[in-house]
């Protein structure tokens, strides 16, 4: 986590946690091109408590189990 | 090249652009010279606008070009040359970007070098299109003053619609002519910045130099029937463009002065101008001779009724066939009844084999006339030859395998059956084919449900599929049995109602004996022979039960335990169930398909049930839809046997004994007297107003709440005097038609009437009907009526009625628009959208949507309300199969469980609490585990479901039933809150500034517990402005003072002072304060004129002197126990500052402010929370998995997106979905100057270029051999 970020917990944020690379290589492996998935923007305050940077992924608990991941992209382009 | 033949090849990709003048004559070969049509023979002039090489329009012709008839010739392209370039008047928008973002001397774009490059990156990398860096480039070049590659001057482009560019300052007019020039100058790699795509479509295209004329095909002429030709709008306007091409060349040649040559022009450029577009362009509107506008060739496109919507997306079927419905209780569920006269119509191709040639044969010979007969005989040629008695016998002898016969439809046939409007999937349903001697179709009443078919007058359609395939389709995937599960609530939606109810319960009811006849007649139902149950009574005669004869139609291994609609729910307030030994039979007990205790109604048997797991929905998903409906079609059929079938009626029914009249009547004139009161109150100014409502309407609420209440306590009456006994009672109370509330209405009263949620106020002047007084305060004179329906109502009464009862009616109408629109715009959003082989719900274009639809991958149609798999039963078998064998401890057995991953988490959790209640072995958990997997295997959504429609129809369905107008929601009567469709179309517009945005703000610890805390909190959150305070101002305007008296009650209320507000002003500039009194304060304003004093002025009277400006209302409410603040305003960033607050739980209505604080994430959860907060406000339920869809498809790019054609439809879909969407015209432009390729991936185009979309068994693709 970078400097300064703070935990930003809400009731309506679900668990995050920015993934790691191995991780990151295994669902291309499994999903395909990564410019397809869905994404989040470098702006966004999840990606700014995470410090994650353009190109990282971050994955989210979503209902009855599920799992999401959002790929950080530059904002305004 | 001759037409009609030749290969067939599939449209992968449409390519958009603007022609060049060098192409247009390539295509159109015929050149036209003269705007005459006809010669004085009145055949078509040759080069005049109907020259016949143009293509035929009448059958036998033959085509002078490509020598085809009518059939097969597809028309052929004109040309016409100019005599000077016009303007195109689609493109002059982008003309005008062109010119204005080019130097005029160099026609290099007006950027430094390095900058040019940089934005041409931007669109070689795909980041941002044409368009959108010309939009960048034009920005950015008004500042600029010289050329900066060759330092010439840079001179203002002036454009004044509709066609004329001036250069600098209206001074030198720039000609069409010159316009091509300069925009040819511009150089290709210039082109992709100005917009352009130099490839497709050079700028300098969008100056026409010849015109393309349409084929005489799309604009035929037409005969009347006086002989007269009427030519069509396009050919009127190519006579007025020749005409004027012609006067412009004459004068030119003819060397005449400027100005007239001038003139000439214009009318050419009007002309050409509305050939293209003639709405809203700003040129004179062209006109018929009728004063009709012409429809010029791009407003032909657009619209419902415009190319795109109505021929392209929607086309038109043979094998059709359409009729009044009517109900036929002894057909099967999944039958539908066919008029023999259209059974002889709709035909099915039968290709003759050895096999059937006999069979065949017969059909023939019976011709067209007789029943099971046959329509036409088709060769192996391909001709078609219609049977007749004439040639009948000799197409007899000629059949032989290889030809083809259409032959009638008949009994058993697949047919689609399907009522308009299709709001979801079950509107569409395959049926059995059952030919019957009437002039209606006829359907069974228990699949009215998904048609929300009812039989007064309603028309449905049958569709007879042709191919094996699709017939195999229709009744293996189409077909009613394997559709009885809404996808919408995942429960049967396919079922009994109404009569079908009554009977049952009339059956299953504890007095119900039927004699040995009785229960044959039941038992004949079941279409084979069986052992009657032992009877319940042997003695003087035999009778058995009615649960004994309904019990015969429950399967042996179905459990059931419910309670009926009769319930009365004892045990609700403090109350006890007392279960098997209910007095109403409400408590169900069904043990290996006993009906043991209890009656079969509408919440155990009734289709529909949204909220509740009934013993139907049980039927299907433990048997299966083939076994379930056979079930219970058979069951229905016994139930409608007399005489539990017969349900009579009479007035008594709705009479109530006289002393509860009288009852009634001294209740309506004691809130009578207490409304007057009130109102009394009003005017007197006696009434304490409930916080944050203005007087008024404390007193309109205190009123409508007790006349309200006399009709809940009549209610209760109604209740307690009438019994099951009473058929009408009967049916209110096992919810098979009707309602406690009607029956209250019939029997006491009928109420207070309402208009937009109040009371009756409008009418005449101060006075709803002239036959009151002038601000009369008694209830009558404001809608309220004391009659019932059973006394009658006075004609006052009746007028009120009247003014609800019309409200009703507008309101149905304004809804089904508004709520058709949304559909249709979710329905946009949502429709390419299918679960890919990965499980992954993907779009066309293959962008990730969901991971696994829903998180669990499960179809919403088999959720079951949570109950998809019978664990219970899965359980109990395994664990009899293992018996003998050694037990496990249930932490080993849990570890097993969650081996099986694939299996949602959810559906494990519900084994292990199965399994923690059984020992079992090893062996028997597996075997569980494994049939449960199987289980979810099945009911999963498969590969290929075209799963975005269905969840956008889940939405949009239900939408109908939405109210236009609901402000609140129930228990806060304080804040208001827009619901309803309002509500729906704010979430999916993405609204940035909702209509009523409230903050729900959760407190910490001991704030929370202590309610004077919390109020405390919610008092410095309210907003108080000086307007607020002020008892009294006085202007001075000649000093330019004001003095304020303040309003010492509301300053206490605020918990404020004197100073605070002295204080609050004195931070405004300009303004001095100044205390003159200990209550009052004088404010000097420094102005220079009266006005800006006025604006300073309404800026003091708006200082916001305490609490967070824009927290209108805030209500403390007890929540769960804890206190909770309620705010009506879109502060929740100010609110979280606070310290008292819990950031964690604390929201906002508005999603776009939670998107601003806690992420997309959280955002896209809010509007799932909020769009479901809608649905269940008014009870409907609609499975949460289909919203996520939506609100998935709206925050997939990290940003909010509105759905419809500014948001997702814009940014993920293509250029034929846009323009058959909204703004057809412009997205055609659009397209054409920035040369877009759209892929044929999607739906919509799919259809539009007559390609089956990628969806279902579609997705499937046979490979021949290896791929290269």
């Amino acid at each position: 986590m970078g400097a300064g970020s703070r935990k930003l917990m809400h009731r309506l944020l679900p668990p995050y946690r920015k993934i790691t690379e191995e991780e990151k290589r295994k669902l291309v492996e499994e999903y395909g091109d990564i410019s397809l998935f869905p994404t989040i923007l470098s702006t966004d305050p999840v990606v700014k408590a995470l410090g994650a940077k353009p190109g990282d992924v971050i994955e989210f608990g979503r209902e009855r189990g599920g799992k999401y991941y959002r790929v950080v992209v530059e904002a305004g382009v | 090249m001759s037409s009609g033949e030749g290969k067939l090849f599939v449209i992968d990709e449409v390519e958009f652009g603007i022609l060049s003048p060098e192409e247009i004559r390539k295509i159109g070969k015929v050149k036209l010279s003269t705007p005459q049509i006809y010669d004085e023979d009145g055949r078509p002039v040759r080069g005049g606008p109907l020259d016949p090489r143009m293509g035929v329009i009448e059958p036998g012709e033959v085509c002078q070009t490509c020598g085809n008839t009518l059939k097969k010739c597809p028309g052929h392209f004109g040309v016409i040359e100019l005599a000077r370039p016009v303007l195109h008047i689609a493109f002059t928008k982008y003309i005008y970007q062109a010119l204005a973002s080019t130097c005029m001397k160099c026609k290099r774009v007006l950027l430094p070098k390095e900058e040019c490059e940089r934005l041409r990156k931007l669109v070689k990398e795909g980041k941002k299109t044409p368009l959108e860096v010309a939009k960048i480039v034009y920005n950015r070049t008004r500042k600029v003053k010289e050329c900066p590659h060759c330092g010439t001057p840079v001179k203002k482009i002036k454009f004044t619609p509709p066609l004329t560019f001036y250069l600098e300052d209206e001074t030198t007019r720039l000609w069409p002519n010159d316009i091509r020039a300069w925009l040819e100058d511009i150089r290709d790699e210039d082109c992709i910045l100005v917009g352009f795509d130099p490839k497709n479509s050079r700028p300098e295209n969008t100056v026409l130099t010849v015109i393309l004329v349409p084929p005489i095909t799309i604009r035929p002429s037409i005969t009347l029937e006086t002989g007269e030709k009427s030519e069509d709008d396009l050919t009127h306007k190519l006579v007025d463009i020749l005409r004027a091409n012609i006067s412009l060349k004459e004068a030119i040649q003819g060397g005449a002065p400027a100005s007239t040559v001038e003139d000439h022009m214009y009318m050419l450029e009007i002309n050409v101008g509305t050939l293209y577009r003639n709405t809203g362009m700003g040129i004179p509107l062209a006109v018929h001779r009728t004063k009709r506008p012409l429809k010029a060739l791009m407003d032909r496109w657009q619209g419902k009724t415009g190319r795109f919507r109505l021929n392209l997306v929607g086309k038109r079927v043979n094998y059709s066939s359409r009729t009044v419905i009517t109900p036929d209780t002894m057909i099967d569920l999944d039958e539908v009844g066919v008029p023999i006269s259209i059974a002889k119509v709709l035909t099915i191709p039968v290709h003759v084999t050895e096999s059937n040639i006999e069979e065949v044969k017969e059909l023939v010979k019976r011709g067209a006339d007789e029943h099971p007969g046959a329509n036409y005989v088709i060769r192996p040629t391909g001709d078609r030859v219609k049977i007749s008695s004439m040639n009948k016998d000799r197409l007899i002898e000629e059949l032989e395998p290889g030809y083809v016969v259409e032959r009638h439809l008949r009994d058993g046939d697949p047919v689609i059956f399907n009522r308009h409007p299709s709001l979801h999937r079950l509107s569409i349903l395959g049926h059995r084919v059952r030919v019957l001697p009437y002039n209606s179709f006829t359907l069974h009443p228990a699949v009215c449900p998904p048609y929300n078919a009812d039989f007064d007058g309603d028309e449905m359609n049958v569709h007879a599929p042709q191919l094996f395939g699709a017939r195999v389709e229709v009744s293996e995937i189409l077909n009613v049995k394997n559709n009885m599960l809404s996808p919408r609530f995942g429960g049967a939606i396919v079922g009994p109602r109404q009569d079908y109810i009554t009977s049952l319960y009339k059956l299953t009811r504890k007095d119900r004996f039927l004699t040995k006849a009785e229960l044959g007649r039941i038992l004949a139902t079941l279409e084979e022979p069986i052992d009657p149950p032992e009877p319940a009574i042997l003695e003087p005669i035999q009778l058995w039960t009615g649960k004994q004869a309904v019990s015969v139609f429950i399967p042996e291994d179905i459990d059931h335990e419910d309670r009926a609609s009769v319930c009365e729910k004892c045990d609700k307030e403090g109350g006890v169930c007392e279960k098997e030994l209910c007095p109403y039979e409400a408590y169900v007990v069904i043990k290996r398909g006993q009906l043991l205790w209890g009656v079969l109604d509408s919440r155990t048997i009734g289709a529909m049930s949204e909220e509740h797991f009934t013993l139907l929905d049980k039927l299907i998903r433990d048997l299966g839809g083939e076994k379930s409906s056979a079930i219970l079609s058979k069951l229905l059929k016994a139930a409608l046997k007399p005489p539990h079938s017969l349900v009579s009626l009479r007035i008594e029914d709705i009479e109530l004994p006289s002393e509860h009249i009288a009852k009634i009547e001294r209740m309506i004139e004691e809130s009578r007297r207490e409304a007057v009161k009130i109102a009394e109150r009003l005017r007197k100014e006696e009434l304490e107003p409930i916080p944050g409502m203005s007087l008024e309407d404390t007193a309109e609420l205190q009123i409508v709440r007790t006349l309200n209440s006399v009709r809940t306590r009549a209610e209760k009456l109604v209740r307690s005097t009438m019994t099951m006994r009473n058929s009408l009672y009967m049916m209110a109370k096992t919810k098979a038609r009707g309602s406690p509330v009607l029956l209250t209405e019939m029997a006491a009263l009928v109420g207070q009437q309402s208009i937009k949620g109040k009371r009756i106020s409008r009418g005449y002047k101060g006075r709803t009907l002239s036959c009151y007084r002038r601000g009369a305060t008694d209830p009558e004179a404001r809608g309220f009526i004391r009659s019932s329906y059973r006394k009658g109502l006075t004609p006052s009464e009746y007028f009120a009625h009247a003014i609800a009862g019309r409200e009703t009616l507008v309101d149905k109408g304004l809804r089904t628009a508004e709520s058709g629109y949304a559909y249709r715009r979710i329905v946009n959003a949502l429709q390419d959208l299918t679960v890919d082989y990965d499980w992954t719900v993907r779009d066309s274009h293959g962008r990730i949507i969901q991971f696994k639809f829903g998180g669990d991958g499960l179809d919403p149609c088999f959720d079951f309300h949570g109950n998809p798999i019978n664990v219970h039963k899965i359980v109990r078998e395994e664990a009899e199969e293992h018996k003998n064998e050694k037990k496990i401890s249930s932490k080993q057995a849990e570890k097993i469980i969650d081996e099986y991953r694939e299996v949602p988490e959810w559906i494990r959790r519900q084994v292990k609490n199965e399994v923690e209640r059984v020992e079992l072995s090893e062996a028997a958990i597996r075997g569980v585990m494994d049939r449960v997997f199987e289980a979810y295997d099945k009911i999963r959504l498969e590969p290929g479901s075209a799963i975005g429609i269905v969840s956008a129809e889940s939405i949009g369905e239900p939408a109908t039933q939405l109210t236009l107008r609901t402000f609140h929601t129930p228990g806060m009567p304080e804040i208001t809150i827009v619901m309803g469709l309002p509500r729906i179309a704010e979430l999916i517009d993405a609204v940035k500034t909702p209509k009523s945005p409230y903050v729900v703000a959760y407190l910490k610890g001991e704030y929370a517990r202590d309610k004077k805390k919390a109020q405390e909190v919610a008092n410095r959150i309210l907003e108080a402005k000086l307007s607020d305070l002020i008892e009294e101002e006085n202007i001075y305007y000649e000093l330019m003072q004001v003095e304020y008296v303040l309003d010492v009650e509301k300053l206490r209320e605020h918990n404020l002072t004197v100073e605070d507000v002295e204080k609050a002003l004195s931070k405004i500039s300009k303004v001095s304060v100044e205390r003159t009194g200990d209550k009052s304060i004088l404010i000097t304003i420094q102005a220079d004129s009266m006005a800006k004093m006025r604006a300073k002025l309404i800026k003091v009277e708006n200082t916001v002197v305490k609490g967070i400006p824009g927290a209108k209302r805030v209500v403390v409410k007890e929540e769960n126990g804890e206190n909770v603040i309620h705010i009506e305003g879109a502060v929740l960033k100010q609110v979280l500052e606070l310290e008292e607050i819990d950031t964690t739980r604390t929201y906002s209505s508005n999603v776009h402010e939670v998107i601003a604080l806690f992420g997309i994430e959280a955002g896209r959860n809010l509007l799932v929370e909020e769009l479901s907060k809608v649905l269940s406000n008014q009870g409907i339920v609609v499975d949460r998995r289909h919203l996520e869809l939506l609100a998935d498809i709206m925050t997939r790019r990290g940003e909010l997106l509105q759905v419809g054609r500014l948001g997702v439809v814009k940014y993920e879909k293509g250029v034929l979905a846009n323009a058959s969407y909204e703004l057809t015209v412009q997205n055609i432009v659009k397209a054409a100057v920035s040369g877009k390729r759209d892929k044929i991936g999607g739906v919509l185009e799919s259809i539009i270029v007559g390609r089956a979309p990628e969806v279902g068994e579609a997705i499937v693709k046979v490979f021949w051999g290896e791929p290269s």
